[in-house]
Order: structure tokens, then sequence, then C-alpha cells
């Protein structure tokens, strides 16, 4: 359990180890960006983390790096090409930040510190710990930002079906420098600041 | 004509209106990590410069060459992401032996390009997105190299500063990064595309 | 050297059986990928006229144009009405792809931003359609296409994002504009 539970607060990709930072900030001026965004980065950890716990005595010590770099690619793509099929206006405004998944920290970090030392179930629940966690990240940036810089929540966007909360006074004068990335930046600072106080506290 | 100001245009792009991290938010776990004194910034930057023209070269042959005829297009992740490893390692590997020195400056930063955005986001912004000519690409790979190293200087610069200023205490260190990177990016802004028309028309 | 190539050989197995589950999953959803690329320009031609028809089937592609990669030619019972170009904006850092029609003589009938990788949220403002109303009706000799924002609306939007698009979107209507005055050149 605990293999689980430690990506969501203790050990959070993006607050704690401040890994996988690029998507974390380029995709959450919606919030429906960043749920699509953090399911992509699931899929692709829980289902790496198995291959690359299935394969760890077949993959040489020597080359493990770019054996692991080809799994979390074909995984990547595979995510790719599904979204662009089946969810394309959100594959659309995600643009290369789903091939970017590939250079994402947080896949290769784990593949390396924890799926190539542990038995397949571990390292799927690492997975879709530290995934949970880090959509659960992301969310909570998009939220700030979504509704500060427009003024509204963006739940799910598909051709014409739409939810969308809109708020008041605030979605006709929203203060627009939060969707730019000066305020992302601005946000994941004071994001940074109360993680870090949080868990001195908790000592 | 044409041609002057279509490289005005792209280096001024790359490096000041889509500024690689502070518009386009790529490479900024080197960026943050890497930042904290002037010295191993500058390596950082030139380091990922050099990788980064390199890289936009070889992807840009290798998609438009040999991905897209053969139709193989949707292997670009997996093949761009190898090219840019393996030339990670040439490079390494030439400069360690032909210059000793710049590997020292250099060599520690050079392993953790491979998974830093900023290699693999240029490349694919220009070769796939934009679909920029040859000469082009490479001219936006360098350029947004440069536009790596100048907002990675001066947050450097900005980070020595901040070690003798006061902040406040839950702000120290990383928080207080971010939000001069903020105050930065928001400065950026004034670099637009409508100031870039106005410049080449 | 015993062992070496039995490294490559198993890197070859992992590479050659990535290669293979992706070339399933590409196989699986590229008559997906573009189903939805036909519906959208089938939509967008749709949309885009009011008055005859456009064939879906009838694009003529230009080459060596940097501002129009192809078009149609719109049709009311053999009479001919107008064209559809498509637009592409000259790209750093932000292609776009925009559809519009036009009459005969270069007066925009409508357009549609087809898709752009301007950072998301920026450009976002001008998928709305009543983005484009801005410039319909114009392009003809006597009411050139609008290039700056202020020349249509007093209230010019200050944050920067705004600007971006409307330069970019006027400039590639005010190119498709002079590539039919200039009779499809």
């Amino acid at each position: 359990m605990k293999v689980f539970t430690k990506g969501l607060f203790k050990e959070n990709p993006v607050f704690a180890i401040a890994l996988g930072l690029c998507p974390a900030l380029a995709v959450t001026s919606m919030v429906w960006n960043a749920i699509g965004m953090g399911f992509g980065v699931i899929f692709v950890l829980v289902c790496s983390n198995l291959m690359i716990s299935l394969l760890r005595n077949f993959i040489p010590d020597e080359v493990h790096i770019p054996a692991y770099i080809v799994v979390i690619a074909s995984f990547v793509t595979i995510v790719e090409l599904l979204m662009k099929a089946y969810l394309p206006s959100l594959a659309a405004s995600l643009g290369i930040f789903i091939p970017l998944i590939v250079v994402n920290c947080v896949i290769l970090g784990r593949a390396e510190a924890f799926a190539s030392k542990n038995t397949p179930l571990d390292s799927v629940l690492d997975g879709l710990g530290m995934g949970i966690g880090f959509t659960l990240a992301l969310i909570a940036i998009a939220l700030v930002r979504e509704v500060l810089g427009s003024g509204q929540i963006t739940l799910f966007e598909q051709g014409a079906s739409l939810i969308r909360i809109k708020l008041g006074p605030l979605s006709d004068n929203p203060i627009r420098v939060f969707a730019f990335p000066a305020g992302a930046l601005i946000v994941m600072g004071y994001f940074k600041a109360l993680f870090e106080t949080i868990s001195k506290r908790r000592k | 004509m044409e041609v002057i100001s279509d490289i005005i245009g792209i280096v001024f792009t790359y490096v000041l209106v889509s500024n690689v991290i502070l518009t386009q938010f790529l490479g900024l776990c080197p960026f943050i990590g890497v930042s904290k004194n002037t010295e191993s910034a500058v390596g950082m930057g030139f380091a990922v410069t050099f990788v980064i023209t390199l890289a936009t070269l070889f992807t840009w042959m290798l998609y438009n060459w040999l991905l897209v005829p053969a139709g193989l297009e949707y292997l670009k992740v997996i093949s761009f992401i190898l090219v840019i490893a393996s030339l990670v390692q040439f490079v390494e590997m030439f400069v360690k032996k032909n210059s000793p020195s710049l590997y020292k400056a250099l060599g520690i930063y050079l392993p953790l390009i491979t998974t830093n955005c900023a290699v693999m986001g240029i490349a694919l912004l220009v070769v796939e997105v934009e679909k920029l000519s040859l000469f082009n690409s490479v001219l936006a790979g360098f350029s947004a190299g440069i536009g790596f190293l100048v907002a990675i200087l001066l947050m450097s610069a900005i980070r020595e500063q901040l070690e003798i200023e006061w902040v406040p205490k839950g702000l120290k260190g990383t928080p207080i990064a971010f939000i001069s990177a903020g105050l930065m990016a928001m400065a950026f802004m004034a670099f637009d595309k409508a100031l870039l028309m106005n410049l080449v028309g | 050297m015993n062992k070496i190539v039995r490294i490559s050989i198993k890197l070859l197995i992992i590479c050659v059986a990535a290669a293979l589950a992706l070339s399933v999953v590409n196989a699986l959803t590229a008559p997906e990928i573009k189903k939805l690329e036909v519906e959208a320009k089938i939509t967008a031609l749709g949309k885009l006229v009011n008055n005859g028809k456009a064939d879906p089937e009838s694009e003529i592609i230009v080459e060596g144009n940097d501002y129009v990669s192809s078009y149609f030619t719109i049709n009311n019972n053999g009479e001919k009405l107008g064209y559809i170009l498509y637009l592409k904006a000259k790209g750093y850092g932000g292609m776009m792809t925009v559809m519009a029609s036009y009459k005969l003589d270069g007066e925009l009938i409508n357009a549609v931003l087809m898709n752009n990788s301007e950072t998301p949220g920026f450009g976002k403002k001008a998928e709305k359609q009543e983005y484009m109303e801005k410039f319909i009706g114009r392009g003809s000799d006597l009411k050139p296409l609008p290039l700056f924002s202020y020349e249509v609306e007093e209230d010019v939007d200050t944050v920067t994002g705004a600007t971006i698009t409307f330069m970019g979107v006027s400039s590639v209507l005010k190119n498709g504009s002079d590539f039919i005055k200039g009779g499809l050149k």
C-alpha cells in the first residue's frame, strides 16, 4: 500500500521532486488539458513500469537506458495515436506535449529507480501512485490558472460536448496573465512554497 | 532580402518571442536545477545549444529523407529519442577525446541533456509541426539553444543575487526561483509577433 | 565478443517488438485519424459556403506559393461563384492553417481556423467564429482587409496574446484575397 500512496504526496513527482515540470506548466491553462495529460502519463507510466519490471532480467545492464527509452517511446506513441484517433481536439490542444511525455523525467526516473528492481505488481502500483500524484498536481495548478486566468473550469471538451463552469464576473474580466506562461511559473512557485511548508510541518 | 528577413525572423522568434523556456516551457528542469550559479548555467547553456543544433539537423534528415518517404511517421518519437540519445553519447565521447578542457566544462551536463525536453521539443516543433526547410530548421535549433542560454544565464544571475537578499522564509530556494522566472517571463511578453512584424514586415 | 553479440541481439529483439507493436496500433488508428481529417475538411467546406457548393474532391494543389497550398472552386449549377483557399501562415513559432472562402473579386465570405500550434490558450480566441466576423465582407478593392486590430475595434486587447493571432490571421486572409485578385497566382 505504501508503494502506492507515496507518490501522492510524500514523493509527489511535481511538487516534491520537481520532475516533469515542462508538461506540468505548459498544458495547465485548462483543467481538461491537465486531466488528459495526466491520463496519458498514467498510462505510459503504468505500462512502461510493468514492461520494464517483466523484462528486468532480460535487459542487459550495459544498455538498460536505451532499452528503457525504446519501451517508453513505444507506449508514448501508442498514447499519441490513440488520442489523435479518439480525442482529436484534446490531441490538438496538447500538441507536441504528448510526444514529449517520452522525455518526462518522471517516467525514466521510475523505470530506473523502481521498476528495474521490483516485482511487476509493485511496479504497477508504483506507476499508478506516481501517475495519480502527477495528475493531481497538474489539476491543482490548472484549477488555479483556469479560474484566475479565464474565469472558468473546463472539465470536458470533445467536439460539440463541452462541460464548462463559468464563474460569473471573473469570466468577463479574467486576470489573463495567469493563462500565460508567466502566470504558470508564479502559480508553481507558490504551490512549491505551500508544499514545502506543509511537508516541514508534518515532520 | 527575403532570405535575410527570414533569418532575422527565425532568430528573433526562437531567441525572444518563443523563448524555449519562458514561453514554451521546454527544458524547465535544468533551468531550475542548474541555475544556482552562473558558471554551471553557462556550461549547460552551451551544451544544450550544441546538442539542439545537431539534433535538429539529424532529426530533420531522418524525418524528411527516411520516415516520410517510407510512410513511417508514427515511428518519429522512438527514432528521434534514439537519435538524440546516441548523439549525446557521441558528442560526449568526441569531446572527451579531443578537448579535455571542454569536457571538464560541459561533461557533467551532457548526459542530462538526453532527457532535456528542449532538445526533443524543438526537434519535433521545427521538423514536424512547423515543417521548416533544412537550413531554417538548423537555424531555429541554434537560435532556440541561444534562447535557452540567455534565459538560464539571466536566471542564474538573479538567483546569485537572491542568495544575499532577504527572502520570506517559506519562499526560500526553488519557490522564489519559480516566481522570479515568472516575472522574467512577463518581461519577455514584450517581445511579441507584432513587434517582429514591424521589424521585418 | 560473444557478450556484445548477445547484448545487441537482445536490444534488437526489443526494438523489433516495439516496432511491430506500433505498426499494429498505427494500422488500427490510421483510418480513424484519416476519417477525422476528412470529416473536418467536409464540415469546414460546408461552413464556408452559404450559396452554392464546393466539391471536396475538386481540390487543386498550388505549387510554389508561400501562402496558398490548395484551392476548391465554389459552383452553383455550373456557375462559378468563388473559391475556397487552403491558406497557411508562413510559420515561425506558430504555424496556422486557415480555410477561407472568397467571392470572385476577392471579398471574404467566411473563414475557419483549422489548427494552430500556438501555445495552448493563446491563439484560442481566434477559433471562435465571431472573431472572423471582423474580416467577413471585406477584401474587395473598395473595402480592404484590416491588417491591424485597431482598424476594426477601438478596444484593442492590450495583452499580447490577441495581437499575435490577429496579425497572423489578417495577413493570411489578405494574401488569400490577393491570390484571387491576381488570377489564382
